[in-house]
Order: structure tokens, then C-alpha cells, then sequence
């Protein structure tokens, strides 16, 4: 009996059920941007560009395929060279109330976590929600990613968004009347480290 | 026996799988579909943005201090003023060159003198807050720009109201009449210095307009 109770215990070993294997993803460094075309007078066009490198990041995907965690972009935290527009979009974002914007993944086919997880490049698909001033949308999002080092990939996408998506006004700004359309360009690039648990914790 | 037999392969099956599992992580096991299945259940990125939000509740505005805000509006004020100057500055101008009085020419005199002032604090606020973002490396080009363009407004400025006093008091003493001189000889160089510092007005706005 003595023998059997340590051999028994290793029957769900045995059958693959170790709870705790997963894998993180932790955001290693990375940016993402948005950009506008306003209109000067509701004529002309300037593209508007700003850049957040405050970006922070965890995803673990954990056993059975459960994703969680996702991207944090501090809203207070755009730079496009110009610091009254910084602030204009931190008070549009409603940063108060909602100071992160964030992205987590809410759909994406097993095959194509493999993929990721394995391959040294590739694009996948994948549904994603975004969550912004109080608002929040799930795109269809087309991720590419590249194996940068044995335990690092890098993600970039593109996601065509709207102001309309969060509940958000398209901004009208500026001494002289500057407006922006609707539509807003989203991109990012982001490199992650992997760190692959297959153990059980103690 | 046919227990222990049993028991073995389990235990042989057990440490194969143990070892294989250290690598590489069991993606045969995922489902079709992975998924965060409720996203209200994203328990990591609920905990990550609790801890994101605790550190932004004293989080202000970059850059956002009363002399940014006093610097743009008092910018707003000295465009309105430069405007008004020059049209004031033009009907003040044609009536002496048509050899009338003009009706314009007090009214051009104080805002004269009050745009220059407000461009003189314009331009203290201005370098502070040049002073403030001397770290940022973004639009620092522009912001160089800005302040060149401003500078010269400034100079503009109090130059043209310094020849318009000088020339005021020239002719109460009489002495521009002692020498000759004429209104263009008097006023063309304040004419001059203010048609600069429109211009550079001007560009200062467009240069830094959202």
C-alpha cells in the first residue's frame, strides 16, 4: 500500500492533466501610435502622429488554451512633438476616469497559438478588444509576428478604429477650427519574452 | 503481478511525458479556439490595470502648469491685438499721408503700447516654459522655431512703440521741425518694425497651431 500511494499519485502525470503549465508573455519594450488627418477649416489634410512608449504588458496562456492579461497603454503618455495637443487628447481619452487604454485578446484559433508560439514568422488572426474612455469595441485583428531571439517575438498590427468606437466625439480643436475625422489609424509594435513554465509549483 | 506490470508502464508513461513537457508546452492540448472566454474574467489584466491605476491617481498632465495656460492665452490676446493694430496702423498711416488727423491714431497709440507689454510677458512666460521642456527631445526643432519667431515679434514690438515715443517727442519739442523731418522720415521705421512683428506673429501661431 505503502509503494502504491506515490505510484498512484503520478497517474495524472502520466495522463498529461499537470496543472500550472503555461506560458507568459511578458512586454519587454515597444510602442504604439495613433494618427488622424485633420482638416483645416473642413478642407486640406495633416496628419497628426503621436507615439507611446509607456507601454506595459503580461499574457499568459495558460493550460487548455485560457488567454488572459493583455496590453496597458497609459493614456498620459502620447507624444507627437506638440504638448497642447498632448494634453487635448489625455482630456478627450478622459484620462481622469479611464487612465489606460487596453487590449486583450478574446478569440484566436488554436492553430494559429501554435503558430505563434512556434513558428520563427508568421500573421494570425485573432479578435481583440479594445477599451478606451469608457468604451470599448472587439476588432478583427491581423497580428504579424517575428521570432526575434530564441525567447523573444515581436508583434506589430495595424488596427483602422474610430472615435465613435469608445463613445468618444471626433475632436474639434485648435485657434484656428481643426477637425478630425472619425476615423482614427492604431498600430503598434511590441516585442515579448517568453518564459515557459512546465512544472507544476511546488 | 498483472498490477505491478500495470503500475510500471504508468510510471514509465509518467516520467516520458514529464520530460518531453520541460521543452516544449502541450499545444496539442488546446481547444479549437483559445479564448479569454468572459473578458470580465481576465483576472491578470484586472490585477495589472488595479496596480496601473493605483499609480495614476495623482497622475498630472504633463507639462500642464499656469504658465502654459497663461503663455497660450495671452498669445491669443496678442494675435487679436496685432490684427487690430494693423488695420488701426494702415488708417493711421494713409490719413497723415493724405495730410489729415487721424481719428485712429489714440487708439493705435494704447494698443501699441499694451501689445508690446503683453509681448514682453509673452516672451518671459515663454522662455520658462522653453526652460520646462528643455529635457523633451521631441519638437524641440519647432519649439527653437517658436522661440526665434517670437523673440523677433517681441523685438518688433517694443522697437516700433520705442520710435513711435521718440518721434512723439521729437515733434512736441520741435525738434523734428528743426530738422526737417517729415512723418515718413519720423514713422517709417516704426511702420517697418511693426509690419516685422505682424509677420512674425503670424508665423509663431502657425508654427505652433495644433
Amino acid at each position: 500500500m505503502k509503494r502504491l500511494i506515490p505510484i498512484l499519485a503520478l497517474i495524472p502525470v502520466a495522463l498529461g492533466i499537470s496543472e500550472g503549465r503555461s506560458e507568459t508573455l511578458t512586454l519587454k519594450s515597444g510602442h504604439v501610435r495613433y494618427e488622424v488627418r485633420l482638416k483645416t477649416l473642413g478642407i486640406g489634410g495633416d496628419n497628426v502622429s503621436a507615439i507611446n512608449r509607456g507601454v506595459m504588458g503580461k499574457i499568459v496562456i495558460a493550460g487548455g488554451g485560457r488567454i488572459e492579461g493583455g496590453i496597458i497603454v497609459p493614456v498620459i503618455g502620447f507624444d507627437s512633438n506638440n504638448t497642447k495637443r498632448d494634453q487635448d487628447v489625455a482630456k478627450i481619452l478622459k484620462y481622469k476616469e479611464h487612465p489606460a487604454i487596453t487590449f486583450e485578446v478574446v478569440e484566436m484559433a488554436g492553430e494559429d497559438l501554435e503558430r505563434v508560439l512556434q513558428s520563427d514568422s508568421g500573421r494570425v488572426a485573432l479578435k481583440a478588444k479594445i477599451s478606451a474612455a469608457g468604451g470599448s469595441k472587439v476588432y478583427d485583428v491581423i497580428l504579424a509576428f517575428r521570432t526575434a531571439r530564441s525567447k523573444e517575438i515581436r508583434f506589430t498590427t495595424h488596427i483602422d478604429a474610430k472615435f465613435s468606437d469608445f463613445g468618444i466625439k471626433p475632436p474639434r480643436l485648435g485657434l484656428i477650427l481643426k477637425t478630425a475625422p472619425d476615423r482614427i489609424e492604431l498600430s503598434g509594435e511590441l516585442v515579448f519574452e517568453i518564459e515557459r513554465e512546465s512544472e507544476s509549483p511546488p | 503481478m498483472r498490477a505491478t506490470v500495470l503500475m510500471l508502464l504508468l510510471v514509465l508513461a509518467a516520467a516520458d511525458v514529464s520530460a518531453r513537457d520541460r521543452d516544449s508546452f502541450r499545444l496539442s492540448m488546446l481547444p479549437q479556439k483559445s479564448s479569454a472566454p468572459d473578458t470580465l474574467h481576465n483576472r491578470a489584466l484586472e490585477d495589472m490595470l488595479s496596480n496601473f491605476t493605483r499609480t495614476q491617481e495623482t497622475a498630472e498632465l504633463p507639462y500642464d502648469s499656469w504658465t502654459f495656460t497663461a503663455h497660450r492665452y495671452l498669445g491669443y490676446a496678442i494675435v487679436a491685438a496685432t490684427a487690430t493694430q494693423i488695420i488701426l496702423g494702415s488708417m493711421t498711416w494713409n490719413a497723415r499721408m493724405e495730410g489729415k488727423e487721424p481719428g485712429t491714431k489714440s487708439a493705435h497709440k494704447y494698443i501699441g503700447y499694451t501689445t508690446a507689454g503683453l509681448s514682453l510677458a509673452q516672451s518671459a512666460l515663454g522662455y520658462v516654459d522653453f526652460w520646462k521642456l528643455r529635457g523633451k527631445e521631441s519638437g524641440k526643432t519647432k519649439r527653437m522655431v517658436h522661440l526665434g519667431l517670437s523673440t523677433l515679434a517681441t523685438a518688433g514690438f517694443v522697437t516700433a512703440a520705442a520710435i513711435a515715443y521718440n518721434s512723439r517727442q521729437d515733434i512736441e519739442d520741435g525738434t523734428a521741425a528743426e530738422e526737417g523731418k517729415t512723418f515718413d522720415d519720423l514713422y517709417s521705421n516704426h511702420r517697418t518694425a511693426g509690419i516685422i512683428s505682424g509677420i512674425s506673429v503670424l508665423f509663431t501661431v502657425i508654427v505652433i497651431e495644433w
